[in-house]
């Protein structure tokens, strides 16, 4: 336990939220800021164009202002709670949108991005670190079905569609990939990392 | 809706953390959690790694003008009263000083005299516009204990609006559940201000409170017997502090390293 008298530390994502919950402006412009590329970043890898990831972007932003009580720290850190809202968001557009599948051969920057982002590397967890290792020794072709139905949100019927493979192979692919990267994550804490 | 075994639970459990099941299986396997903890340990760890996944997406940058959009939606509309908080001063200096690297609590003035002048600051001062002053106290164990026992700490905001933010790390306590806080007034009044969770001795929680800085007097955590767990008392205001004893908590200067 590190307790300080003199609490230096810059305010933490709990705080920031709080403050934004509260209505406070200029707690609202520091989580904007401090959250703003995470929240884009992930609009735009669901739903591959810029205006529509602004508008989901900016609705996951004004979720999570008026649900900022609704946070519980039990199920997970901020950052992972506003990248779910963002998340759902984005895949409920994407679902309106289609059908304009996603090609599995897109597909190869966006695994590549995920898999090695340099900027991201002075901030991430172990955790994080060994996911990123994880996908990238995947099979292509489960790389490929996990990255589409967690991050596009695909079902396993439609993933078998665009990669014109049976059912039961986009299932055990999804599962494969699954059981291998949750395998490479350490131990589950309650981190915030 | 079919009853499923663990069995089948399991063969639906990833695309149920992927959240891409149809309608009917997802009611299916939630049914099914909702009687079997072992399956539901595994859907929540494979759950929490999707999270990961998506949150290992790139950042990217959004376009000029997102920001100041969003910020205009989450800021609500001029009042007298909020007017001090509203752009262009939230998107100006103190928006640049804060939003950067993050607040920092400035340094602590314990102990500092009551003189009624503004705290010292180390550097260029802002004034109104760029910073501002966050109450700070440590939240100790109950008063008998001497010294006390700081277990946490408490942060509030007493501006417009007002809001209160506690952590609380105290692993020898055996208290569990729910901590309930309260906000006392110098009269003796009492407001009860949200809850939170307490696990192994921690737990924060943050979120609107009605506080003014001239009657604010303590913040208190109770647990679910009305036991008292911890307290952080905020001395009165510098303006008005009398010259009885140095004041315990301290006022922080919020602003922005570069
Ligand atoms: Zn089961």
């Amino acid at each position: 336990m590190s307790v300080r008298r003199t609490p230096a530390a810059p305010i933490s994502d709990d705080m920031l939220l709080a403050g934004l919950g509260a209505g406070d402006a200029e707690a609202a412009v520091a989580f904007v800021r401090r959250f703003q590329p995470l929240v884009f970043g992930v609009a735009v890898a669901v739903v591959g164009d810029y205006g529509l990831a602004e508008d989901i972007a900016q609705q996951a932003f004004e979720r999570a202002w008026r649900h900022a009580a609704l946070y519980d720290p039990r199920r997970g850190s901020v950052r992972t709670w506003l990248t779910r809202i963002v998340h759902n968001l984005a895949v409920d557009a994407a679902r309106v949108r289609r059908p304009a599948p996603v090609d599995p051969q897109d597909l190869l920057p966006l695994i590549a991005a995920i898999a090695d982002s340099p900027e991201r590397r002075v901030l991430a967890s172990e955790a994080s670190e060994q996911l990123r290792v994880a996908l990238a020794t995947l099979p292509p072709e489960q790389a490929r079905a996990v990255v589409m139905a967690g991050v596009h949100g695909l079902s396993t019927r439609e993933i078998a569609d665009v990669e014109h493979v049976p059912v039961s192979t986009a299932k055990s692919r999804i599962r494969a990939a699954m059981a291998k990267l949750h395998a490479a994550l350490p131990v589950l804490r309650s981190d915030h990392g | 809706m079919a009853e499923l075994s663990c069995r089948q639970c399991e063969e639906l459990a990833e695309e149920l953390a992927l959240g891409v099941l149809s309608c009917h299986e997802r009611a299916d396997a939630l049914a099914h959690l909702e009687t079997c903890s072992s399956c539901q340990d595994r859907v929540s760890a494979l759950t929490a790694t999707a999270d990961r996944l998506v949150e290992l997406l790139p950042p990217v940058e959004p376009p000029a003008g997102f920001e100041q959009r969003v910020i205009n939606a989450l800021t609500p509309p001029p009042s007298p009263r909020t007017r001090r908080w509203q752009l262009p001063v939230a998107a100006g200096l103190a928006a640049v000083a804060l939003a950067t690297s993050g607040w920092i609590a400035g340094r602590a003035t314990h102990n500092q005299t009551p003189t009624g002048a503004s705290p010292q600051t180390q550097t260029g001062n802002d004034g109104q516009t760029g910073e501002r002053t966050i109450l700070y106290a440590p939240l100790t164990t109950a008063e008998h204990e001497t010294p006390e026992h700081q277990v946490g700490q408490a942060y509030l905001y007493p501006g417009h609006p007002s809001w209160i933010y506690l952590s609380l790390d105290a692993p020898n306590t055996t208290t569990a559940g729910t901590i309930n806080c309260e906000v006392v007034r110098r009269d003796g009044s009492t407001v009860s201000v949200g809850s939170f969770p307490l696990i192994n001795g921690r737990g924060s929680w943050g979120g609107p409170a009605p506080i003014d800085r001239d009657t604010l007097a303590t913040a208190k955590l109770i647990n679910r017997n009305g036991h008292t767990l911890a307290k952080a008392h905020f001395g009165r205001p510098r303006s008005t502090s009398g010259q009885h004893s140095p004041p315990r908590h301290s006022e922080h200067r919020l602003r922005g390293h570069s």
